[in-house]
């Protein structure tokens, strides 16, 4: 059956995965690989002052020891702070210090603890109030010497301020009938695929060749390159199996050190984390602190919105100076709000670097405006729904920053969300301790660029060549074949697509943002129709037809409506083999710059939305007074995706999204004391199991943007980002007191009744 | 040291350690790396095999313990080479697959439950799962595969 | 991962209880019990010592062994072994159900009562107010003690073997446990409560009560006990039972839970253990 946009067409990766002969990863090896094992440090903060691997050599079987000796350069995402091995200084728990390759793995254990290592500590700096205090030490006194590629401003332990302002803010606030302020704190949130990050590098003909579990090829290669110095194109990167990403998997951690053992060695190498390291070194949501004040008239107008934004960085930048430039588009928005000030600062702590995962800082930017929109509205008397219709944005409203923002589709969410939860019910049927919630959230969809080409089989069936990235939300298992399946006529099972790997494949921006059916599947459609178009030209020849005359179903290419006048792709690709050549086609797409009001912003790289979706969430909650348990009764889901492309896969996006939501928002919470991970394992990082999933309702809707493939948008990564909202709106509401932190443990529910 | 035991119905024996994880001779002696390690805590699921017809985590069970055992993993449990079983066809068809490094744990799991229980309630799978994370879906295209195989038992 | 090699030595695998007893007794400080397994494998990555060598028994018949109607309890009988009981032993299976089934089909009674530290232990409290004795093998002498006395003491005691435990609940009783966690399962609770009673028609004529997780220690409650005597059981006599325990303990914190929650829950779990033994 030839599958059609829309269709719910299956994983073409589906059968080795439940035949558990997938190769991930952690399954992947290398004849006569080594085992690496890294040296980690066990303090937060210090000098080291001995680091001695002359004994660690000696062991038998041990091939290699690597130290910041052997690779002394720094790279980062946008700041190039970061060494791949503590250098004289220790900034994390967890930092690695020193590598070793060799033959089995209890000689690479035996080799790390014969490696002595002295640190003299120094003070830690383990909260941003610490690092942020008036004369606190420096965590990286050379900062003003390190190359930043955005130019992005930066002081001290700030490593990076974002700036945000359009319009009088003093006069908005003047001119207010009430100024309501609220301040939030969440907590860390780690991304905790099951499958860990791990690698398996070779050095061959003076080039690397890394095979990881990552989200993002082209990301790892230019990182591991600018670690060992480098050109990109001497790392090669190949992507088995991924079991499991959520941003976790963006940016190198293993590879250079993996590269390096390899190169040392003359073997094959290969590094797994263990789940303690997983939490250790990073690269986990962030924990924030939000504050914000909004003045609002008594009908409940937003005349101006001041906010600031305190983000824990860790010890070292990765890609979040980059995700700090979101913060004044996630916090200010949803609502037109006048005037806007907003201040981020990222601040350098000593502890485990942060970094992206799945809806990054919108999930507490989220958070944080949408429970301070039910304070306005409780505080002004306004039923919440009210508030937010009255103030929502329609079309032609300004973004922070000054997008006109069309298609813009939260009326229509929250109508059709009623259809399903009708809010006036909701309050008529309340129980003492219930509560319900709404949140409402614009989303971008990432928009790097994506290469791709396809090409026609001899037998008729077509290969995909792309290093865009399966992490198992099926973007490439499911939609990217399909929508070349759909372009050719074929069956689902007709569409082979090659692994990701830098060498074979055009660049592509990664497995980030609901991007890969947005960007890489744009670029997909375009080579996918220039295979369209050689076909249709060649089978036009062969059926002397007129080329507008013919269609692309089942396999064959025919004249409409005269099904005996035919002719079999499989012909078609022989044919042109010998005519003109191969059949092929190549595909590239790029966003086209969006207009904004430039003026406004400082230290953002981020200041637009592409491919904006609009998302509404209800949670209906109860509590126990007794014991502050909270049991999701209900849970519903509005969201824009744009264009259906496969229902199935875009429900698993939601229900899979909104379970980590619900996780962020009720117990998950990786904490740190006095720069020390306390949380390191899955015995008390808990994790949501199936016992913790509320029924959820799921409402699609429609609003086609006019670049992505077929009207399409990123769905994936949103369905996370209003749930913490919903949920502590919701529970806000069936206790009567405001709960402005997260995780809501049950002890923060009875902390909450009984203050 | 040598130990004896049977793996989806083949005999085999393995020469190891007697503390060696289940998990890792499976995995890295046998080469059945269907079976996954997530967290060797015994937490996460992944590593779940059945032995002597109760599911354990492999990843906790010294091979030692497995002397004489009757052991199967994901890759025993399809039909044939061209044919699934009913619930891997059924986890597939309900999306109860994502990136799938869990599926082989939550498999053994079902399989189990489904033998010893074929007509469980949604709450008995669900609490059959407690101790089998999925990070991304969510569950319920797993659930729903769990149930949609034990009604058409039934 | 700190487990993955093992840096034991020797798993001897016992082929009867008299010959397991004679090879812990033989090597004292150098041996242990192995049952199921986890906690022995889980013991590098938490950093407790491991010893030279273990005596596997998980698989004798006559430790697995459970006489519902004598109340003996072998000491391997497994969490989901116990999951059938019922009548005065309920609080038992209700207990073991709590642990996720791919532990509980190997995870055994003498584990969870040897195991130290662990608060969050469910079967402890159970056996507590089913007023359990423990057997002991140690070489060929067999000895039994009360399991408070047998938890007061260095766990497991070197050079021995528990057997069996021996339930002494009143015919007739009806018993409960309820427990609490942070998600909806498959975790440790934060706080339990088994509760045991006997009736005399209406009114209490006697009941037990033992907390888990609470102190480092679970213990039976004589406090609660006596609150929940002489009346009917009520939400009242449950709350105030609970209340009663709360003033008096010291609960630990922990990353799990922290102890002024443990407290605070007491009361709600009491009640929660009175409704379902009155069926209201
Ligand atoms: S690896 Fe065994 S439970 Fe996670
Ligand atoms: S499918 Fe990824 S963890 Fe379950």
């Amino acid at each position: 059956m030839t599958v059609a946009i829309g269709d719910s067409s299956p994983r073409i990766d589906g059968e080795a995965k439940v035949r558990g002969t997938a190769l991930y990863g952690i399954d992947y090896e290398e004849p006569h690989y080594l085992h690496g094992k890294i040296l980690r440090s066990t303090v937060p903060a210090g000098r080291i002052t001995k680091l001695d691997t002359s004994e660690a050599v000696k062991i038998p079987g041990v091939l290699a020891v690597v130290t910041a000796e052997d690779v002394p350069g720094r790279w980062g995402h946008v700041t190039v702070d970061q060494p791949v091995f503590a250098t004289d200084v220790v900034r994390y728990e967890g930092e690695p210090i020193a590598a070793v390759a060799a033959e089995t793995w209890n000689q690479a254990r035996a080799a790390l603890r014969a490696i002595v290592l002295e640190i003299e500590p120094l003070e830690v700096l383990g909260t941003m109030q610490e690092a942020m205090a008036e004369g606190a030490r420096l965590l990286h006194p050379g900062w003003e010497s390190y190359r930043n590629h955005f130019n992005t401003p930066r002081e001290g332990n700030l490593a990076a301020i974002v700036d945000l302002r359009r319009g009088d803010i003093d006069a908005a606030f003047a001119k207010a009938n009430h100024v309501i302020e609220d301040e939030f704190e969440v907590q860390r949130h780690h991304q905790a695929s099951i499958e860990p990050r791990v690698c398996t590098a070779r050095f061959e003909n003076g080039r690397y060749v890394i095979h990881t579990s990552t989200q993002w090829p082209f990301n790892v290669r230019d990182g591991t390159a600018g670690y060992l110095g480098v050109r990109t194109s001497d790392v090669r990167i190949v992507v088995p199996t991924v079991g499991g990403g959520f941003g976790g998997k963006l940016i190198p951690t293993l590879e250079p050190a993996a590269a390096l053992l390899a190169r040392r060695s003359g073997r094959p190498v290969k590094l797994v984390n263990t789940r303690k390291e997983e939490f250790l070194s990073g690269c986990p949501r962030e924990n924030a602190v939000v504050r914000v004040a909004s003045a609002v008239t008594s009908d409940g107008e937003i005349l101006g919105h001041r906010s600031e934004v305190l983000m824990d960085n860790g010890a070292y930048g990765g890609e979040q100076p980059v995700v700090a430039g979101l913060a004044p588009l996630m916090l200010c928005s949803n609502y037109r709000m006048g005037a806007i000030s907003h201040t981020t600062k990222l601040v350098y702590t000593n502890t485990p670097p942060t970094g992206p995962f799945r809806g990054v800082l919108a999930t507490y930017c989220n958070f944080a405006l949408e429970r301070h929109a039910d304070h306005i509205a409780n505080e002004l008397g306004i039923d919440r729904r009210e508030f937010r219709l009255r103030n929502i944005y329609v079309d032609g409203d300004e973004s922070a920053t000054g997008q006109r923002l069309e298609g813009v589709a939260f009326s229509d969410a929250l109508e059709r969300l009623d259809e399903v939860v009708p809010w006036p019910g909701l309050g008529a049927r309340r129980h003492p301790y219930q509560g319900v919630g709404i949140a409402c959230t614009v989303w971008n969809t990432n928009s790097m660029p994506s290469g791709a080409s396809v090409k026609l089989n001899e037998d008729g069936t077509a290969t995909l060549i792309s290093s865009a990235t399966e992490i198992g939300t099926g973007a490439v298992a499911q939609g990217l074949p399909q929508i070349v399946a759909a372009e050719l006529g074929l069956d689902a099972g007709d569409v082979v697509v090659s692994r990701p790997d830098t060498d074979l494949a055009a660049y592509d921006g990664g497995a980030q943002g609901g991007r890969t059916m947005f960007m890489a599947g744009e670029a997909v459609l375009g080579a996918a129709r220039e295979v369209r178009d050689q076909v249709l030209d060649a089978a036009a020849l062969k059926l002397e037809a007129d080329r507008g005359d013919l269609e692309l179903a089942d396999g064959v290419a025919r004249v409409a409506g005269a099904p005996d006048r035919q002719v079999s792709l499989a012909a078609v690709a022989r044919a042109e083999l010998f005519r003109a050549g191969p059949v092929t086609g190549a595909g590239r797409h790029t966003h086209p710059p969006v207009s904004f009001d430039t003026g406004c912003v400082t230290g953002s790289v981020m200041t637009t939305f592409t491919g904006a979706s609009y998302h509404v969430h209800l949670a209906e909650v109860e509590v126990d007074p007794e014991t502050g348990e909270v049991t999701i009764l209900r849970y519903a889901v509005a969201q824009d995706v744009g264009k259906i492309l496969n229902p199935q896969a875009i429900r698993g996006q939601i229900y899979g999204g909104v379970i980590q939501g619900v996780g962020y928002a009720l117990f998950e919470d990786l904490r740190l004391d006095e720069g020390i991970c306390l949380d390191w394992g899955f015995a008390s990082y808990r994790l949501p199991t199936a016992l913790d999933v509320p029924p959820i309702d799921v409402v699609l809707l429609e609003a086609e943007d006019p670049v992505g493939p077929h009207g399409a948008k990123g769905v994936a990564e949103a369905p996370i980002i209003p749930v913490a909202a919903a949920i502590a709106n919701a529970v806000s509401d069936a206790i009567g007191k405001p709960i402005n932190s997260i995780p809501i443990t049950p002890f923060t529910v009875l902390e909450a009744l009984n203050a | 040291m040598a130990h004896a035991l049977t793996v989806n119905g083949r005999d085999v024996e393995v020469e190891v350690p007697p503390f060696y994880p289940l998990a890792v001779v499976l995995r890295e002696e046998l080469g059945l790396i269907g079976t996954k390690t997530g967290c060797f805590e015994g937490r996460c699921g992944a590593c779940v095999v059945i032995v002597n017809g109760r599911t354990v985590a492999s990843c906790l069970y010294p091979v030692a313990l497995a002397e004489g055992a009757v052991v199967r993993t994901v890759e025993g449990l399809a039909d044939s080479d061209e044919r699934l079983s009913d619930l891997q066809r059924a986890v597939l068809e309900h999306g109860g697959v994502q990136c799938g490094v869990c599926t082989p744990g939550v498999l053994m799991t079902l399989t189990n439950l489904l033998e010893t229980n074929p007509a469980p309630a949604e709450d008995e799978v669900r609490s059959a799962l407690s101790g089998n994370l999925c990070r991304c879906t969510g569950y319920q295209g797993i659930v729903e595969a769990a149930l949609s195989v034990a009604g058409g038992a039934s | 991962m700190a487990t993955r090699y093992g840096d034991i030595p020797e798993l001897i695998r016992a082929s009867t209880v008299d010959e397991a007893a004679a090879e812990l007794a033989r090597l004292g400080e150098d041996g242990e019990v192995i049952a199921g397994g986890t906690w022995v494998m889980l013991g590098p990555l938490y950093r407790r010592p491991t010893r030279m060598h273990y005596v596997a028994v998980g698989h004798l018949e006559e430790l697995r062994h459970i006489d519902a109607g004598g109340g003996s309890i072998g000491a391997a009988a497994t969490h989901t072994d116990l999951a059938a009981l019922d009548g005065e032993l309920a609080v038992l299976a209700q207990a073991a159900r709590g642990t996720p089934t791919a532990i509980g089909n190997v995870a055994t009674v003498a584990g969870n009562l040897c195991a130290s530290p662990y608060p969050a232990a469910d079967l402890v409290p159970a056996l507590l107010v089913l007023d359990a004795t423990v057997e002991v093998a140690a070489g060929s002498e067999r000895s039994e003690l009360p399991l408070s006395e047998f938890l007061a003491g260095e766990r497991p005691q070197p050079g021995t073997l528990v057997t069996r435990c021996v339930t002494h609940a009143p015919t007739g009783s009806r018993s409960r446990y309820e427990r609490l966690t942070v998600r909806r399962g498959g975790e440790e609770a934060v706080a339990s409560v088994a509760l045991s009673v006997d009736f005399d028609g209406e009114v209490v004529a006697s009941a037990r009560v033992a907390f888990g997780s609470v102190e480092e220690l679970s213990a039976r409650c004589p406090q609660a006990e006596q609150e929940l005597t002489g009346k009917p059981l009520s939400e009242e006599s449950a709350a105030a039972a609970g209340e009663a325990v709360a003033a008096q303990m010291e609960a630990r914190d922990g990353l799990d839970a922290p102890g002024w929650y443990r407290l605070k829950v007491l009361p709600a779990l009491v009640k929660r253990a009175a409704r379902q033994l009155t069926g209201s």
